[in-house]
């Protein structure tokens, strides 16, 4: 672990941290000031939604979630939160140290005195402060959002924070995955096209099993692994596929330090 | 480096293997890319400081040293640095923790011959310190002009290497006279390549005992002689042809 690293790695991911943290709080703030409407004419709500096709309320989750409930809409919004903190953390993985490849920089920095193993744990534990302090940002909105406009309704802060501690587990993976897939690759040309790819693509596979029920699907993508109606529904998670979840996590990051030690940086020119 | 693995083999800088000591190693080593990129984003006494931050010593010192003599303007940002710039920051980045062991790659593409000078001197100095400098250039007037020793590669291969006072003694000479009733024939020597008349002079390549061209020669009315050691660029084109 190299501090010189870690400081100068936080502070270029300072400004993303800051735009993404502003982005999610306005995603929740806002998205759940609608919630007393939907809460005061749940009726006209529920049949209003049950007139869209059941395919496109499976894909949002909707036929399992009570949008007249604090948690039913959190939950709704929430899965936006997802998508936002997938695609921030499949960025963060996939540029931490193809960045320096692309932009040609890994000379300067991999010819300093530290190690590969160094350099990595100090990029890796820089990101992960980043992602954490966005965790703790939508944290902190979504009290400030619910308890502004729950307007007294009942909330069960268990289910509740067992939804905010999911984030976590859901930014470790996006962010170890797009790490070693953007190890595995010969070269990362551009980093957004593949978070982008990574996060929306496993949001569709999701959104894809609501609509056909399909149990293969569920496996590899992680919005079912910490499905948010599914969480709010039994007030627990759907434990055996968070524990493939977090294994997938972990061999990701073991295969990372070891593709990484082991890997030629190519000659610039 | 360790920016490659080896296939095969091993390599020892400092009596360390370079695969096992690596960070060791590149504490006392200082190293300009041949192409220079830097964080885009950063001024240049940030990217400075961020290099030194790597080293236990306190390089404050020697930064603005360096920087003052090769007139590097602090407070721009790398973005906006020309190529010659860029390598300014390079070769102050290289030297700021005053290595024991230099590689420098192309050192001196971008910089206008004033600066060229000021460097070649910083390296002369580092060097009388007592500091190794690997010093890869394709201008081979420059490499001649500073460095001590040369090694040849060819496709990937050492073919070369030794001292270039000896390189280019123990090599042909290259000798050019003027002189009347001067032809061809006058010089028919063994060791003696590349024959070309001119108007009364010839010029040629010769290899062997030069007091038998002095002889010959000696046989003339002599208007004009010259007889030189080749430079390393005709030494170096000797070896791929």
């Amino acid at each position: 672990m190299s501090s010189t690293i870690y400081r100068h790695e936080f502070r270029t991911r300072l400004k993303s941290v800051v735009i993404w943290s502003l982005a999610l709080t306005l995603l929740v703030v806002f998205f759940f000031a609608i919630f007393p409407v939907f809460a005061d004419q749940a009726a006209l709500m529920n049949e209003f939604l049950a007139r869209y096709p059941r395919e496109l309320r499976a894909a949002f989750g909707m036929d399992r979630m009570d949008l007249a409930t604090v948690l039913g809409f959190y939950s709704f919004v929430f899965m936006f939160v997802q998508l936002c903190l997938a695609i921030q953390a499949a960025n963060y993985g996939f540029g931490l140290v193809s960045i320096e490849e692309s932009e040609l920089t890994a000379d300067f920095l991999l010819s300093k005195p530290v190690s590969r193993r160094q350099v990595l744990t100090s990029k890796l534990l820089a990101a992960l402060t980043s992602l954490t302090i966005t965790n703790l940002v939508v944290w902190v909105s979504s009290f400030v959002a619910i308890s502004l406009f729950s307007e007294g309704r009942e909330c069960p802060p268990l289910t509740l924070l067992l939804l905010l501690l999911s984030i976590v587990i859901f930014q470790l993976f996006f962010f170890s995955v797009g790490l070693v897939i953007s190890l595995l690759v010969k070269r990362v040309r551009s980093v957004t096209p593949y978070a982008l790819g990574l996060g929306f693509g496993t949001y569709v596979l999701s959104a894809f099993s609501g609509v056909f029920g399909d149990v293969t699907l569920e496996l590899i993508t992680p919005f079912k692994h910490l499905d948010a109606p599914y969480i709010v529904q039994h007030a627990a998670y759907n434990t055996p596929l968070v524990l493939l979840d977090i294994a997938v996590t972990l061999v990701a990051l073991v295969a990372s330090y070891w593709l990484y030690i082991r890997r030629d940086i190519p000659a610039v020119s | 480096m360790s920016l490659i693995h080896p296939t095969s083999g091993s390599a020892r800088i400092f009596g360390k293997d370079v695969a096992a000591h690596g960070p060791e190693i590149r504490r006392d080593m200082g190293y300009l890319p041949s192409e220079v990129y830097y964080y885009e984003g950063m001024k240049v006494i940030d990217l400075l400081k961020y290099s030194a931050s790597f080293y236990d010593c306190d390089c404050t010192q020697r930064l603005h040293e360096l920087s003052e003599t090769m007139e590097l303007e602090m407070n721009r940002r790398i973005s906006d640095l020309s190529y010659g710039n860029k390598k300014k920051v390079g070769i102050v980045q290289g030297l700021l923790h005053s290595p024991k062991l230099l590689f420098l790659d192309e050192p001196t593409a971008g910089l206008d011959p004033l600066m060229q000078r000021k460097f070649f001197n910083l390296i002369r100095e580092e060097n009388a310190r007592g500091v190794t400098v690997f010093f890869s250039s394709h201008i081979l007037g420059e490499v001649q002009r500073l460095c001590t020793r040369v090694g040849i590669i060819r496709e990937g291969r050492i073919v070369e290497i030794s001292d270039i006072r000896t390189l280019q003694r123990n090599n042909y000479k290259k000798v050019r006279v003027t002189a009347e009733r001067l032809n061809a024939a006058s010089f028919d020597l063994p060791g003696v390549t590349n024959m070309q008349t001119d108007n009364g002079t010839v010029h040629f390549f010769f290899k062997g005992d030069i007091n038998m061209v002095l002889q010959r020669i000696g046989e003339f009315q002599v208007a004009d002689v010259t007889i030189e050691e080749p430079t390393l660029e005709e030494i170096f084109m000797h070896y791929y042809e």
